[in-house]
C-alpha cells in the first residue's frame, strides 16, 4: 500500500501560499501549485483548484497584489506577488507555526 | 471584463498549463486533459467556494434569509401583529403629532429673513395693553428701528361676488378676506406670483370700497379653485362684500397670510375697507401689528426705542392722564407668524401629547423588544441544532438581524399610514372656530425617519441579545437541554424590566387620563346658568348697509319677526354677542346708586338682545319682567341684569326701578346719554368659558342699541339640518347683509370651550389603554414562557401534592414581583409629572388620590388577568407528562 497522502491542514495553505510567493517572486497559479507539489515531493494531495479562493481571500487581505500578463508560453495569466504587509504576516505565521509545532511536539512526546 | 469572465479565464488557463505539462511527460492531447481537470479537483465547487469568499453569495444567504423569515412570521401571525402594530402606534403616532406640532408651533412663514420679523404688541406690567389704529399710524410715521411696520385686521368673512361673462354671477358665502395695510407684502418680502401687489395709493381714503371700488389680491388656492389659474384674471372686477374691487395680483403658492391656521382667500387694503369708527377710534382696537427689524438692529433695542416713542405718543393723546411709564412694547418673535388663539390654545395640550406619544414609542419598543426576546428564547433549541450542524455564528446572527429588519421595517411603513390618517385626525380634533382651521401639515419626513431608524435599532439590538448570548456557547449543553433551554440570567431579566417599565409607564399615562376625564366630568356638571339643550345658535356675519341706529334697529325686528313665524320654533331672539365664542363688551358706566373707589371705573359687560333672548336660551328671571316687544327704538331704555351686577353694584336693595346710564366720556362712539331702568334681574350665566366665575353683566333691547347681529338662537325640538334652510330663506328675505356662518346647537357651541381639553384627554385616555394593552400582551408573553421553561418543575410539585392554588400563586408571585415594580417606578413618576396637566384640571387637583387609586387599581387588575391565564395553564400541567420529558 502507498503511504497516504495527507491533505493540507487546514489553515496552513495561506501560510504555504505566502512562502511560495516570497521565495519565487511573483508568479500565477499554476506555478504557485507546481511549487507547492515539487515542494512537498508527491507527499501532499492538492487540489490545485483549492488555491484560487486561498489566494483572492490573501489579496482581501492586503497580503498579496496581482495583475494581469503573460504567462512563458504566451498564455494571458494573472500573477501574483507577496506585498510588504504579506511579508510581516509570513514572519508572524511562521513563528506561530513554530512554535505550534514546537508545542505538539513536546506535548507528543511526553505521552510517549 | 466581469470578475467572472477574469475567473473563467484563469482557470482556463491554469487548466492549459496543467495540459500541457502532462502532455510533456507524454499523455496524448486527450488525456492530458482529462488528468488536468483530475489535478484540479472540481472546477464548479472551486468557482462556488471562490464566489463565496468574493461575497457573492452574501446575496443568495440575504434572500434565503429574507424567505425563511417571511415563513417564520407567518407561521406566528399573532407575535408577528403585535409587534408590528406596537411599531407602527409609536412610530405613527410620534409622526403624526409632530406633523401637526411642526405646522401650528414650528414652521416660519414662507416669506424673506422671516427672523426679522417681530410681533408688535403693547403690554403693561405685562398685560395685554392696546395699540389703537391712530396709535399704530403715528407709531408707523415716527419710528425708525423697523424696515416696515404693518397692520392687519385678520380675516373677515366676506360674500364674494364674481360676475361672469353671461352677465349673471356667482355668488360665494364665508369667504375669508385679509384686511391688510398698504405695505403688507412689501414689508413680509412676499413677492407676486402673478401681477402687482398693493402700493401706499390703494390704501387711502377711509371706507371708501363701497362707493369708489378698490383692489383685490387673491391667494394662489382661490386662483386655483375659482379661475382655473387664469392669467387674465387681473384687472376683471370681483365684489367683496358690496365693494367692487379690481383684481392685481396672485400672491405666490403656498403663502396664506401671517395668522397660523387662516388661510385668507383674498386681500384688500384696510383703509377703504374700515370705517372711520374703527380707523380713528383711540379707545379700541382691530388690528394686530407686525414689523420687519431693520438690518442691523436688534430686537432688546428696537423694543427699548419703540417704548419710548409709544410713551410720548401716549402723553401727547391725552387719553390716558397718569402712569404712561407703566406702558410697554413687546417685540416678540414673528418668523412663525402671529400669536392667535388656536396656538395660544392648544400648544400646550400639543406638547402634552406629544410627551404622550413618546412614552408610547417607549412602550411599543420595549415591547417589541420583549417579544424578540421571548421568541429567541423559544427558538435556543434551533438555534443549538443548526450550530451544530455546522451553521456558523455569523449565518445565524445574520438570520435574526433578518427577521429583526423585516419585523421593524413592516412595523415602519405600517406606522407611516398611521401617521398619515393620525394627523388629520387631530387637525379635526383641534379644528373649533367657525372656518375651518388651516395647517400645511407637511408630513414629518425627518422626524419619521428618525422615529423608524430608532425603532428598527432598538428591534435589532434586542433581538440579537438572545441570538449572541446562544452562540457565545457551545451547542452541547443547550441540545442536551433541549427544549428547555431557557434565556440566561441578562436577557430573562432584561425581559423583566421591560415589563417593569411597561406597567410603570401605562401607570403614568392612565392617572394622566383619568384626571382629565374627572376634570371633564366635574366641568360637564357645572351649571352654566342657561338650558343649553334643544337650542340652536345662528352664528352670524352682519354688514349693514345702513348703519343708522333707526335702520339697524328695524332690521333687528324685522329678522325677528320673520324667524318666529317659521314653523317648529318655540321661541327665537337674535343678539349682539354669540355665547361661549370669545367675544367680550363691556360698557362704561355710571350708577346712581353707586359710588366708585377713587381709582375705579365702573365697566360692566352687557349683551344687547332681542325680546324672548332670555325665554330662548332659558336663563331664569329671578325679578321684575324680562326685555319685550314694547321695549322699542324709541321706548325709554330699559335693562336686565344679573345676580352678581345687582349683589355688586346695589348692595343688597332691590334694584328694580333704579336707574344706570352709560358713561359717555368714557365711551367709543357716542351712545344715548338717557337713563337706563332697570327692570328685571336674570339669574347668573356663564358667557365665554367655564373656568371664569360669572360676573356683573346687564342686558339691554338691541332695538334700544343697535347694533350688527352676531347670533340668533333658536329654540325647537328640530335638528340643525331641518331648519337651517328656512332660516337662511327668511333672513334673505329680510336683507341680503346677513351671512350665516355656522349654526351649531348651542351645547356645542359650549361645548367648543373644551376643544383643548378634551383633545387632551381623548388623547391620553386613548394612548393610555393602548400602554395598557401593550403592557399586559408583554406580561403575559413573559409568564407563558416562565410558565413553560417551568413546565418539569410544576409536573414535580404537582407529583408531590401541590394543588391548583399553590400552582397559580407560584406563577402569581413573579408576576406580583413585576407589577409592584412597575407601580413602585409608576407612582412617583405620575406625581411628578402630572403638574402638568394642572392647567387643564377641574375641581381636582394633580394629585387627586381616588384617581391615582383607580387607575392603579384598574392597571393592577388588567395585569393580573393577563398573568392569570398562563398561571391557569400551568395547572393543567400533567406531572407523567412533565417528568417523563425529564
Amino acid at each position: 500500500m502507498s503511504p497516504a497522502l495527507s491533505e493540507v491542514p487546514y489553515g496552513t495553505l495561506d501560510l504555504v501560499i505566502l512562502k511560495t510567493l516570497n521565495s519565487l517572486g511573483a508568479q500565477h497559479g499554476y506555478g504557485i501549485a507546481r511549487r507547492i507539489e515539487q515542494v512537498a515531493r508527491g507527499l501532499l494531495a492538492l487540489n490545485q483548484g483549492t488555491i484560487y479562493p486561498a489566494l483572492l481571500r490573501l489579496e482581501q487581505k492586503g497580503w498579496i497584489g496581482s495583475e494581469w500578463g503573460t504567462s512563458e508560453n504566451n498564455r494571458r495569466a494573472k500573477f501574483y506577488a507577496i506585498t510588504r504587509a504579506g511579508r510581516k504576516q509570513l514572519a508572524a505565521k511562521e513563528e506561530s507555526w513554530a512554535r505550534t509545532v514546537a508545542m505538539v511536539n513536546l506535548l507528543l512526546e511526553d505521552h510517549q | 471584463m466581469t470578475p467572472e469572465d477574469d475567473l473563467k479565464d484563469e482557470i482556463q488557463a491554469h487548466l492549459d498549463l496543467l495540459a500541457e505539462e502532462h502532455e510533456r511527460r507524454g499523455l496524448s492531447s486527450a488525456e492530458a486533459r482529462l488528468a488536468a481537470r483530475r489535478d484540479f479537483g472540481g472546477v464548479e465547487q472551486m468557482k462556488e467556494a471562490y464566489r463565496d469568499q468574493r461575497g457573492f453569495r452574501w446575496i443568495d444567504s440575504l434572500a434565503r434569509d429574507v424567505r425563511y423569515t417571511i415563513r417564520l412570521l407567518r407561521k406566528a401571525p399573532v407575535f408577528t401583529a403585535v409587534a408590528v402594530f406596537s411599531l407602527a402606534l409609536g412610530i405613527g403616532a410620534n409622526t403624526a403629532v409632530f406633523t401637526l406640532l411642526d405646522a401650528l408651533l414650528l414652521r416660519t412663514l414662507p416669506v424673506r429673513d422671516s427672523h426679522e420679523l417681530v410681533e408688535v404688541t403693547a403690554q403693561k406690567h405685562g398685560e395685554f395693553a392696546m395699540i389703537s389704529f391712530p396709535m399704530y399710524r403715528d407709531l408707523r410715521d415716527l419710528q425708525d428701528v423697523f424696515g416696515g411696520f404693518v397692520a392687519t385686521a385678520g380675516e373677515t368673512p366676506y360674500r364674494v361676488t364674481i360676475p361672469d361673462s353671461a352677465g349673471s354671477a356667482t355668488e360665494l358665502d364665508n369667504i375669508p378676506v385679509g384686511l391688510v395695510s398698504g405695505n403688507y407684502f412689501e414689508v413680509l418680502g412676499v413677492p407676486p406670483a402673478l401681477g402687482r401687489f398693493f402700493t401706499a395709493d390703494d390704501d387711502r381714503n377711509p371706507h371708501s370700497s363701497e362707493a369708489l371700488g378698490s383692489v383685490v389680491v387673491l391667494s394662489d388656492v382661490f386662483w386655483e379653485r375659482q379661475f382655473g389659474r387664469d392669467p387674465r384674471i387681473l384687472e376683471r372686477t370681483i365684489s367683496i362684500g358690496r365693494s367692487p374691487c379690481r383684481v392685481i395680483g396672485i400672491a405666490p403658492r403656498g403663502f396664506s397670510g401671517e395668522v397660523v391656521g387662516s388661510s385668507p382667500a383674498a386681500w384688500v387694503p384696510i383703509v377703504p375697507f374700515s370705517s372711520d369708527d374703527n380707523l380713528e377710534n383711540r379707545r379700541g382696537v382691530f388690528t394686530a401689528y407686525m414689523a420687519r427689524l431693520k438690518p442691523g438692529v436688534d430686537r432688546v433695542r428696537a423694543q427699548a426705542a419703540m417704548t419710548v416713542l409709544f410713551q410720548q405718543l401716549l402723553r401727547a393723546e391725552g387719553r390716558i392722564r397718569d402712569h404712561t411709564e407703566d406702558f410697554t412694547i413687546a417685540l416678540a418673535d414673528g418668523a412663525t407668524g402671529l400669536d392667535v388663539p388656536l396656538r395660544r390654545t392648544f400648544a400646550r395640550p400639543i406638547r402634552i401629547v406629544m410627551a404622550i406619544v413618546a412614552v408610547v414609542l417607549l412602550i411599543a419598543c420595549a415591547n417589541v423588544a420583549n417579544l424578540l426576546l421571548a421568541r429567541g428564547a423559544a427558538r435556543q433549541a434551533e438555534f443549538g441544532v443548526r450550530l451544530a450542524i455546522g451553521c456558523s455564528r455569523r449565518q445565524l446572527v445574520a438570520q435574526v438581524l433578518t427577521e429583526s429588519v423585516i419585523l421593524s421595517a413592516l412595523g415602519a411603513f405600517a406606522g407611516a399610514a398611521v401617521a398619515y390618517g393620525g394627523s388629520g385626525a387631530l387637525l379635526g380634533l383641534i379644528s373649533t372656530g367657525p372656518a375651518p382651521v388651516a395647517l400645511d401639515l407637511q408630513f414629518g419626513v425627518r422626524v419619521f425617519a428618525f422615529l423608524a431608524v430608532v425603532a428598527i435599532g432598538s428591534a435589532v439590538a434586542f433581538g440579537l441579545l438572545p441570538a449572541l448570548q446562544m452562540t457565545r456557547v457551545d451547542p452541547g449543553p443547550v441540545l442536551k437541554k433541549s427544549l428547555r433551554a431557557g434565556l440566561g440570567g441578562p436577557a430573562q431579566r432584561a425581559s423583566r424590566s421591560f415589563v417593569s417599565l411597561q406597567i410603570a409607564l401605562s401607570l403614568l399615562l392612565l392617572i394622566g387620563a383619568g384626571l382629565l376625564l374627572r376634570s371633564l366630568q366635574n366641568l360637564h356638571r357645572l351649571d352654566l346658568g342657561f338650558r343649553a339643550d334643544s337650542v340652536l345658535v345662528f352664528d352670524l356675519a352682519h354688514t349693514p348697509q345702513q348703519r343708522d341706529p333707526a335702520s339697524l334697529s328695524g332690521v333687528g325686528s324685522q329678522v325677528l319677526r320673520r324667524i318666529r313665524q317659521l314653523p317648529n320654533v318655540e321661541s327665537a331672539s337674535v343678539s349682539g354677542l354669540l355665547l361661549f365664542s370669545r367675544s367680550d363688551i363691556g360698557a362704561p358706566l355710571r350708577i346712581a346708586d353707586y359710588t366708585p373707589r377713587a381709582d375705579e371705573r365702573v365697566t360692566v359687560r352687557y349683551n344687547a338682545v332681542s325680546p324672548g333672548y332670555l325665554e330662548t336660551i332659558g336663563m331664569p328671571l329671578i325679578d321684575g319682567r324680562s326685555i319685550e316687544d314694547r321695549d322699542a327704538f324709541d321706548a325709554p331704555m330699559v335693562a336686565v341684569i344679573n345676580e352678581s351686577m345687582a349683589r355688586r353694584y346695589f348692595y343688597g336693595t332691590r334694584p328694580i326701578g333704579r336707574t344706570m346710564a352709560i358713561d359717555v366720556t368714557r365711551a367709543d362712539s357716542a351712545p344715548p346719554a338717557k337713563a337706563i331702568e332697570i327692570i328685571g334681574i336674570v339669574r347668573d350665566a356663564r358667557y365665554n368659558s367655564f373656568r371664569q366665575d360669572t360676573r356683573p353683566m346687564f342686558y339691554v333691547p338691541i332695538a334700544q342699541l343697535p347694533r350688527s347681529l352676531r347670533s340668533l338662537e333658536v329654540r325647537t325640538s328640530q335638528p340643525a339640518s331641518a331648519i337651517a334652510a328656512q332660516v337662511r330663506q327668511a333672513l334673505a328675505e329680510v336683507t341680503k347683509d346677513i351671512m350665516i356662518r355656522r349654526v351649531l346647537p348651542l351645547t356645542e357651541q359650549v361645548d367648543q370651550s373644551l376643544a383643548a381639553e378634551r383633545l387632551t384627554m381623548r388623547l391620553c385616555t386613548f394612548f393610555g389603554c393602548l400602554a395598557l394593552v401593550l403592557a399586559c400582551v408583554g406580561l403575559y408573553g413573559v409568564m407563558s414562557y416562565a410558565v413553560a421553561q417551568r413546565t418539569a418543575e410544576i409536573g414535580v410539585r404537582m407529583a408531590l401534592g401541590a394543588n391548583a392554588t399553590a400552582v397559580v400563586w407560584l406563577v402569581f408571585r413573579e408576576t406580583t414581583h413585576m407589577i409592584l415594580m412597575g407601580v413602585a417606578i409608576g407612582l412617583p413618576l405620575a406625581l411628578a409629572s402630572t403638574r402638568l396637566l394642572s392647567g387643564f384640571l377641574y375641581g381636582l387637583t394633580a394629585t387627586d388620590p381616588a384617581t391615582i387609586a383607580i387607575a392603579t387599581a384598574c392597571l393592577v387588575a388588567a395585569a393580573a388577568l393577563s398573568a392569570y391565564i398562563p398561571a391557569r395553564r400551568a395547572t393543567r400541567v400533567d406531572p407523567l407528562v412533565a417528568l417523563r420529558a425529564e
